[in-house]
């Protein structure tokens, strides 16, 4: 299944994309318990489309768990893991969506085992590139990450955009956590 | 199975070349041929899925097609019918204009795979656009209605994914994107 909205208990096994919406900017920390919590088995690793923190603050967060993680840096298209980080390349040449499909792409093929996929976040990849170039580019990535046997998790801070925004992306997850800003996600 | 399909326009410099293509796959598809170049961009409406084109058709400009593509209008894939290996970066398949029937109709059957997944998938933009801002709209949309249609083309999508390689789901979900050169 590569899209469809479920927001019952009765989510499906894998999912392709799971929608994490917050009334607030969520930090790597969040992030990491959230992809944890809705997961409900072990990762082997993960990969972090990162356009809302740096590379080390994500890479310090998961250090402390024994998934094996790696980082693509949406300004750069950059790559890093806990121990390599490539030099970024020059500022004026801001990375494109197939710049960093190509970086994913890559990060697949070299992966053993099954890796989780986190875009974080959606809403600053929203203010860079078009909505509906944004969707078509999430909808592939939910196919490679459901094909390499993992989730694809979306972050999204919902000041940022209005409601119908959330509403179109959420009509290709598989689930919707909505953070109400207590412990319970919905 | 030819009705699902979009239509196929092909185009060569030997109309007799032109024809014995077309004959060759219209068992699986719809097929539009064309003599020369202003016939293709003529032809090109939202129908047609696929365009399979020799440089050598007269009047024809690669650039037109070009420009075609990329104004959003409709979407198709290009199959370039020439032995030069290096072609520009938006075309998406570069066909031997010696190669089989059978390998032709496996390249074809590829690209329209591949234009039905970027079809669908605008469409199933378009429509949870519409759904999502039915909230704010007074309108007599069935939102019933929209929510089975999305339902239908999940469906469909999933169908063309599932004979996609990992390249080719980028290279159609961004395409129109890409330069000229």
């Amino acid at each position: 299944m590569t899209g469809g909205r479920d927001t019952r208990d009765d989510r499906p096994a894998v999912s392709s994309r799971v929608l994490l919406v917050s009334g607030q900017r969520l930090d790597p920390r969040s992030i990491e318990r959230a992809i944890r919590d809705h997961h409900g088995r072990e990762i082997d690793a993960v990969v972090g489309v990162l356009a809302d923190c740096s590379a080390s603050d994500w890479l310090s967060v998961w250090a402390e768990t024994p998934v094996r993680t790696t980082t693509i840096d949406v300004e750069t298209c950059t790559r890093s893991t806990s121990r390599t980080a490539e030099q970024p390349t020059a500022p004026s040449a801001q990375a494109s969506l197939s710049d960093i499909s190509e970086r994913l792409l890559d990060s697949f093929d070299t992966q053993e085992g099954q890796m989780v996929c986190c875009l974080h976040s959606l809403s600053t990849l929203l203010e860079r590139f078009e909505r509906e170039h944004v969707f078509r580019f999430v909808h592939a990535v939910g196919v490679l990450a459901a094909r390499h046997g993992e989730a694809c998790y979306l972050t999204m801070n919902a000041s940022r955009q209005d409601a119908a925004t959330t509403e179109v992306f959420s009509t290709i997850c598989d689930v919707v956590r909505v953070d109400r800003g207590d412990t319970t996600p919905s | 199975m030819a009705s699902d399909r979009g239509v196929v326009i092909v185009g060569d410099g030997d109309p007799s070349a032109t024809d014995r293509r077309a004959a060759s796959l219209r068992s699986a598809f719809v097929v539009h041929t064309a003599y020369e170049g202003d016939a293709v961009l003529d032809s090109l409406d939202e129908s047609v899925d696929i365009v399979l084109v020799s440089p050598s058709l007269p009047d024809f400009s690669l650039h037109a097609l070009y420009q075609r593509r990329t104004d959003g209008e409709a979407y198709f894939q290009v199959g370039l019918l020439t032995e030069i290996q290096e072609t520009p970066q938006w075309i998406d398949a570069a066909i031997d204009p010696t190669v089989g029937d059978d390998d032709l109709v496996r390249v074809v059957e590829w690209l329209a795979t591949r234009a039905t997944y970027r079809k669908r998938l605008d469409t199933f933009y378009d429509l949870a656009s519409k759904h999502a801002s039915l909230a704010d709209e007074e309108t007599s949309v069935d939102p019933a209605q929209l929510e089975s249609r999305l339902d239908r083309l999940r469906a469909e999508i999933d169908d063309a994914v599932a004979d996609l390689d990992d390249e080719s789901l980028f290279e159609v979900a961004l395409d129109g994107y890409e330069k000229e050169e």
